[in-house]
């Protein structure tokens, strides 16, 4: 007879991968995208997962089951939710204008169980420290407040003052932890031999380099293992483990 | 897209579902393994003929088909807790146990109740 212990292995296994595998087929949502529905969902599975890792007395294929269908839903339930508009109101609910021409709507907030505490501290973390600033508050469907100031409150920006400003696209990892990563050399129609030559120039093996990018305007940005010339602030005040 | 590429893309969709699909098998491999495993078709001959040694009292016979039952049932657990419920495979084990006793003290009747009740626990342990 397999031990207790054994039998947790195989069943926190297969726990751990079924949900690794059906969640990845979920989308890339932050917790903080969530509505409540989708948040409780997630504890639901959660607690399904950790049932059938450890609770030797439940048949296993019950609880595997049970996860797929709750996962399944959720996929179900976002997939209506991209497909259908009608039905992704109903699922998801609707955004609030909580805030309109600088009022405050009541009603608005009565219905969505929001309190003037709750949303004078959303708008402080929206660096809003004075309600009179606030053009729009609209409060989305996964509880984040989104605030539009008012203009005269809001910071200048280089098309206020008519100044040209260069684009600014995304960096391509060229090399990490001492590896060259050739499909992005390729992306930006370089190739290895390119790759080692400026290396070459900077007096630098490929061995010394931990990370490697380039930017938009083909300048490379090289950090090294070594870190030298600089004094290494140790920002810790005691010898235990950092 | 290469042909290389179009293989990766193809396994990143095959592997996962074929894990899945695995573990579901694993998890429900209890009345497979019940049906076709030689100690699981032996169980189930086990218990028949025990009761048939009960009925007519061979008490000594019954003794070593229980114990035969027993060397059965072990060869078949580990594979069995895979898909059935600690609580499942423990009241079977015990009732083998309480069942050595009572064929040990000749109860017929006692005998015959806890063979009926392994035969249910035997159905029951996948489902």
């Amino acid at each position: 007879m397999l031990p207790d212990y054994v039998l947790v292995i195989i069943r926190s296994v297969m726990a751990a991968f079924t949900m690794l595998i059906l969640t990845r087929a979920l989308g890339k949502k932050q917790v903080s995208q969530l509505n409540f529905f989708e948040y409780i969902l997630g504890i639901t599975v959660g607690s399904i997962a950790a049932s059938m890792s450890t609770n030797l007395n439940n048949r296993p294929l019950a609880e595997l089951a049970a996860l797929i269908t709750w996962i399944a839903l959720a996929f179900a339930l976002e997939t209506i939710s991209l497909k259908s508009r009608k039905l992704s109101k109903l699922i998801d609910g609707e955004p609030l204008i909580l805030i309109e021409n600088g009022k405050i709507m009541e009603d608005k907030m009565a219905l969505a169980r929001y309190s003037f505490v709750d949303l004078v501290e959303q708008l402080r973390e929206k660096d809003v420290f004075s309600l009179s600033d606030v053009e729009f508050a609209v409060l989305e469907t996964d509880g984040t407040l989104s605030v539009l100031k008012k203009s005269q409150a809001q910071p200048v920006t280089p098309a206020d003052l008519n100044l040209s400003s260069e684009y600014q696209g995304l960096s391509v990892e060229l090399i990490s932890e001492g590896t060259i990563l050739k499909q992005n050399l390729e992306q930006i129609g370089r190739d290895e031999k390119w790759l080692r030559e400026e290396l070459k120039k900077r007096g630098l093996r490929l061995e010394q380099v931990a990370f490697g990018i380039q930017d938009t305007k083909g300048r490379l940005y090289l950090d090294l293992y070594k870190d030298e010339g600089i004094n290494i602030i140790d920002a810790s005040d005691y010898e235990g483990p950092s | 897209m290469n042909r290389t590429a179009k293989i990766t893309k193809t396994l990143a969709y095959v592997i996962p579902a074929a894990v899945i699909i695995l573990f579901l098998a694993v998890t429900a491999s209890g009345g497979y393994i019940k049906a076709n495993s030689k100690a699981g078709k032996k169980i189930m001959h086990t218990m028949v003929d025990l009761e048939a040694l009960i009925k007519s009292e061979s008490w000594e016979e019954a003794i070593a088909a229980r114990s035969a039952l027993e060397a059965h049932w072990q060869e078949v657990v580990p594979l069995l807790q895979l898909s059935a419920s600690k609580e499942a495979v423990q009241d079977f084990s015990r009732t083998l146990k309480s069942l050595e006793g009572y064929l040990k003290a000749k109860e017929r009747g006692l005998s015959l109740a806890e063979v009926a009740v392994l035969r249910i626990l035997w159905d029951e342990l996948d489902s």
